[in-house]
């Protein structure tokens, strides 16, 4: 493992003007809802923002034409492209192909993630289709690459690789990944979750490991890792489900949030009612001793269930302030060994904090 | 009322385009704000029914809008339209010179249509009006985002609103004003503001609605929580709530995002309260009106627009499960605040416990609602086999309760 710690993964967002970065960036980071997006101003110049998902993000927002020649690719951990199919897409991959290479060739470990973005405006018939075509164009562009000579002639400091066709075959095939995205649905939070899930690198396959276990142990459809905050899960484990599980589960996260947000004043409230019990009965005031400070340890956190008939029941169990296990198991199994399942939890619970605390989180 | 006391006919009514069959279609049908606009024009009355807890049956007449059926509506059809009516529900707009008129009508008609029916069964009660609800409707596009102008804008309509109603009322010998018969609400279909304004008339039509917020305050105390809320299972507009009174003053809260201006309107109306005893429950509402077992559980830190935001999570996350081929059934919760059980108590209702006691735990609310079901199931069925003290003692109950048959109970519930 290396690069783990409390170091922050850069990640840099590029793409046209008007495809989309600033809004998917505001929309799974911060939480704007989609239609919001709209009135979002172009970006004038690289915004970057400090994220904590399970590993400490850097999400830098680029306008859509700058200095690319400005940028040290040795700093970052992923490049996210966003190619807006609304819009013409040969100009900017015949941009990005020469951009890749230059990044790979400075920066081997670096990372090449293409959301094929606005894809609703696609036909939903022929959209594999067209991923297809986009992605094959892309591909057979870097392969076919052959102006080396003017990318030589403008870096004169890069040195590129010899055997220049294997090379570009293990960038092809190890380094780019496709994604078809919208902001209008889950695609563009499962893209995200990717992106994140291949920063994680080692410790992705300990807690998908952890899951597996947990799952077989406890009788479970589905269970994810969600990154509360940003509503995409950073591991899940292996056993297959339709797609529709995570948008569920997403679904419902974020129903949660809003529910449990119409409690948040209730304590200060509670405070305010004894403290003033007490100033009527003449008693001295109890709430003056009470320390708000709470133990992180001794902490309940929230947990909560919802019953969908016999067959599915979703589950929350929210284990820190970023972090939480959400599983799909049946409603039967779920009444009959509630106790065992939460056990097993707490133990998931224990085992994934340890994993954090050992890579410095 | 001469009529089935279960069976209540409700009239919406309004220009052409104002809005009626929408507001119709996300309150009952479960649709979403923005395909309302693929809905056509609503020819002639369209019924529906909407059966309510215990029986209660809305018979909702849709009555188009245009100019052609208005006319009939108020002189062919006039008794057939206006007879035997619960409550009229009039949707307009802040801008109404060319609606004034038509309103005052329907108004007319509606008064001497009752007054006629009272001087058939008794000549010598007073004619009790029925309730009319205006629905102040695109609130959101008025006062340019101005908090303060789009409330000083609603006032003035409200104000209008009500004079006209008392100047007709007074000629049929009616004392209608403000909480008297009349009420008005801002809203809008794009937020929760339509929805608080149909709670508040399915909470005025609800026969025991007294008795059921007993029972709810009752199971609230043992359950040590700090409210327990009655949700319809499909609209999931609320029913009635434990403690405190459910019908939150309109006056106060304006339709959308005004914030909550409490002050303002209310000072003067600090008279009225004697007279009617409505508006003074309306008013301590805020917070004077929260019972002891409230204020001691945080009650006053509760989100005031919750009851709405708790509806649209509900009905939101039953649309998504629906599209995923499942039913939805109940939830427990254990959040950083509170606990909450909700599940379904009868047949057509739902139950929400919540606690903010930090030793409660959901599992335990949601045994409680599963307790309370059958007590729940007869209270607003046709026959109570069990009653409880409350049931016995109190003013509404419509059981007669006769000693050698009631069990001496003292307590129902947790059994």
């Amino acid at each position: 493992m290396s690069g783990y710690g409390n170091e922050r993964r850069k990640v840099l967002v590029l793409g046209a003007k008007k495809s989309g970065k600033t809004s998917s960036l505001k929309a799974v980071f911060e939480g704007m809802t989609p239609k919001d997006t709209i009135w979002l101003e172009t970006t004038q110049q690289i915004v970057k923002t400090d994220f904590d998902s399970i590993l400490p993000l850097e999400l830098w927002d680029t306008p859509g034409s700058f200095d690319l020649d400005s940028i040290t690719w040795e700093e970052f951990s992923t490049v996210v492209y966003m190619l807006d199919v609304s819009q013409d897409t040969h100009h900017p991959i015949s941009k990005i192909v020469p951009t890749f290479i230059l990044a790979y060739a400075q920066n081997p470990s670096i990372n090449f993630e293409v959301f094929i973005h606005k894809a609703d405006h696609w036909d939903a018939d022929w959209q594999d289709e067209d991923f297809r075509e986009i992605t094959g164009r892309v591909m057979d562009e870097i392969a076919d690459f052959s102006d080396w000579a003017s990318l030589a002639d403008t870096h004169p400091n890069v040195r590129f690789n010899v055997d220049a066709d294997a090379w570009l075959e293990t960038l092809t095939t190890e380094k780019i990944r496709f994604w078809l995205t919208s902001i209008h649905n889950y695609t563009i939070y499962e893209a995200w979750s990717k992106v994140i899930q291949r920063l994680m690198e080692d410790i992705y396959g300990t807690i998908e490991g952890l899951l597996n276990t947990f799952g077989q142990q406890s009788s479970m459809h589905k269970s994810f890792l969600f990154d509360i905050n940003a509503k995409l899960y950073v591991a899940m484990d292996i056993n297959s489900v339709e797609s529709s599980t995570f948008q569920l589960c997403s679904d419902y996260l974020g129903r949660m949030m809003v529910f449990q947000s119409l409690f948040d004043n209730v304590p200060e409230a509670r405070k305010q009612a004894r403290s003033e019990k007490a100033k009527r009965e003449g008693k001295r005031d109890p709430t003056q001793d009470e320390d708000d400070d709470e133990d992180p340890e001794e902490r309940e956190w929230p947990a909560n269930v919802a019953r969908l008939g016999e067959n599915t029941s979703i589950c929350y169990w929210q284990f820190t302030k970023r972090l939480a296990l959400m599983s799909v198991v049946s409603s039967d199994v779920l009444n009959q060994q509630q106790g065992m399942i939460e056990f097993n939890v707490a133990l998931l619970r224990k085992a994934i904090l340890q994993i954090l605390e050992a890579i410095g989180q | 009322m001469p009529q089935d006391n279960k069976k209540k006919k409700v009239l919406l009514m309004g220009k052409s385009g104002s809005g009626k069959t929408s507001m119709r279609s996300v309150i009952f049908s479960n649709m979403i704000a923005k395909d309302t606009s693929r809905l056509g024009a609503t020819m002639d009355v369209e019924h529906s029914h909407v059966v309510f807890m215990g029986g209660l049956k809305l018979n909702l007449w849709d009555c188009g809008g245009q100019e052609n059926f208005l006319a009939h509506f108020i002189s062919t059809q006039k008794s057939e339209i206006f007879k035997n009516v619960a409550v009229l529900i009039y949707r307009t707009e802040t801008e109404w010179e060319r609606d004034v008129k038509y309103f005052e009508e329907c108004i007319e008609a509606l008064y001497s249509l009752a007054q006629e029916e009272q001087t058939e069964t008794d000549p010598s009660a007073p004619v009790v009006p029925p309730k009319v609800w205006v629905l102040v409707n695109k609130m959101d596009i008025v006062g340019d985002g101005v908090a303060s102008k789009k409330i000083k804008v609603f006032e003035e309509k409200r104000d209008e609103i009500e004079r006209r109603c008392g100047a007709v009322g007074k000629r049929f010998g009616m004392d209608v004003g403000r909480g008297r018969g009349v009420r008005c609400f801002g809203t809008s279909i794009w937020d929760e503001s339509l929805y608080k304004a149909w709670s508040s008339v399915i909470h005025n039509l609800i026969p025991n609605a007294a008795l059921i917020n007993s029972h709810l305050t009752h199971l609230r105390n043992i359950s040590s929580c700090l409210e327990a809320v009655l949700f319809e299972r499909q609209t999931f507009l609320v029913l009635a709530k434990s403690g405190s009174g459910l019908d939150a003053d309109p006056d106060l809260d304006p339709g959308a995002s005004t914030g909550t201006n409490k002050t303002l309107g209310n000072t003067g109306a600090a008279e009225d309260e004697e007279k009617n005893k409505v508006k003074a429950k309306a008013v301590m509402m805020d917070v004077e009106g929260l019972d002891e077992v409230e204020v001691a559980n945080g009650a006053r830190g509760l989100e005031r627009k919750r009851f709405e935001k708790i509806s649209e999570v509900v009905k939101g996350f039953r649309r998504t499960c629906q599209r995923n081929s499942q039913p939805f059934i109940n939830l427990e919760a254990r959040f950083d605040n509170a606990s909450i059980g909700l599940d379904v108590l009868t047949s057509n209702t739902y139950l929400m416990l919540v606690s903010s006691e930090p030793w409660v735990e959901p599992s335990l609310l949601m045994f409680n609602i599963e307790q309370a079901r059958q007590h729940f199931e007869e209270l607003t069925g046709e026959q109570v086999e069990n009653p409880c003290l409350i049931c016995k003692s109190h003013p509404e109950s419509k059981y007669r309760v006769e000693d050698s048959i009631a069990e001496k109970r003292e307590e129902w519930g947790h059994g």
